[in-house]
């Protein structure tokens, strides 16, 4: 989707009066408990609440948005060394299975998720705003969706 | 004697692999400095509590987290920061809220010996690896909607037969769906 295309799908959005929650895990309990049928919310809900009787699926959208997660020390941290030995564990390998075999995405190859379907997902990395464009589009959205 | 070759490679690999992940060194410099780690993140608290429970048995280090949406982990973050008593060591969030405290200078620049593992496009100069992503589609409840109505592509739910059936985070205040 072009940005154009984009922004014209943002406005038509808007005026479908979605119900906006504070953040994806919420809109995921909301289509998990069936009070609203479709959210748009991170994919690996249908996993996650899957498993405990949740009966939830997704789209298999051609390609889908991906927000990259980094882990990263603080520079007056009072733990630094404890903070290096977290970062080296759970960056490898072990670590990536566990969140993998708890529903996250990671980005390694040959771990997958358990989800079906989750090693075909293809996605496009979200734009990355700086704290002034950020405020930009937080104005922008919101004389768009609260109006 | 094949068989012993083999054997010794290995358990020579296993050694220098878990050498590569955990150093004990450091692991003894932090059990100096309380043997606990602090950490503020967005994601959810039984994944990391997952994690945490096998860093704790491989280690002997403690790990408190303490988990919030991704805007409100770089909130109190910040806040902590800027009076001079930041409690966390190492924080678990997605890329806009961490270039935000990246530029004010908050974070860090730590070259982990398993960020090798990692190819170098996945690297962020200032963040390190990529390790992990929310992955953002379309969810529907197979209870409530009808297989010939659920939306093939993004662009349909803009169709007015979906109108009073989405939910989605609030872009006006959730990071990701902001971006």
């Amino acid at each position: 989707m072009g940005k154009e295309k984009a922004e014209k799908f943002i406005v038509e959005l808007a005026a479908m009066k979605p119900i906006l929650v504070e953040s994806m895990l919420p809109a995921g309990e909301r289509v998990t408990t069936g009070e609203m049928p479709i959210a748009i919310t991170f994919v690996k809900y249908v996993f996650t609440n899957g498993r405990q009787g949740a009966p939830l699926d997704y789209v298999r959208l051609e390609r889908m948005l991906g927000d990259c997660h980094f882990a990263v020390l603080n520079n007056k941290a009072s733990h630094p060394n404890a903070g290096k030995a977290f970062l080296d564990y759970y960056l490898d390998d072990e670590s990536m299975k566990i969140l993998a075999q708890n529903g996250e995405f990671v980005n390694r190859k040959g771990i997958y998720q358990p989800l079906p379907g989750a090693d075909r997902i293809q996605y496009v990395q979200m734009e990355n705003l700086d704290a002034k464009a950020f405020e930009e589009k937080k104005k922008q959205y919101g004389r768009i969706f609260l109006r | 004697m094949e068989s012993t070759k083999l054997l010794l490679v290995l358990v020579f690999l296993s050694f220098t692999c878990e050498a590569a992940a955990q150093d004990p060194r450091l692991i003894d410099a932090a059990k100096k400095e309380g043997g606990k780690v602090i950490i503020y993140g967005s994601p959810e608290t039984p994944v990391v509590d997952a994690v945490i429970q096998t860093f704790q048995k491989k280690t002997g280090l403690g790990a408190d987290y303490w988990r919030a949406s991704a805007m409100s982990v770089m909130n109190r973050a910040m806040s902590e920061y800027r009076a001079g008593n930041a409690l966390y060591d190492v924080v678990l969030n997605n890329t806009d809220p961490l270039y935000i405290m990246a530029k004010a200078g908050m974070l860090a620049k730590y070259d982990s010996p398993t960020a090798k593992k990692y190819p170098n496009d996945q690297i962020d100069p200032y963040l390190g690896p990529i390790s992990r992503l929310g992955i953002v589609g379309i969810v529907y409840n197979k209870n409530v909607v009808r297989p010939e109505n659920v939306p093939r592509t993004l662009e349909d739910l803009v169709q007015p037969k979906y109108r009073g059936m989405l939910v989605m985070a609030d872009p006006t205040l959730h990071v990701t769906t902001i971006q």
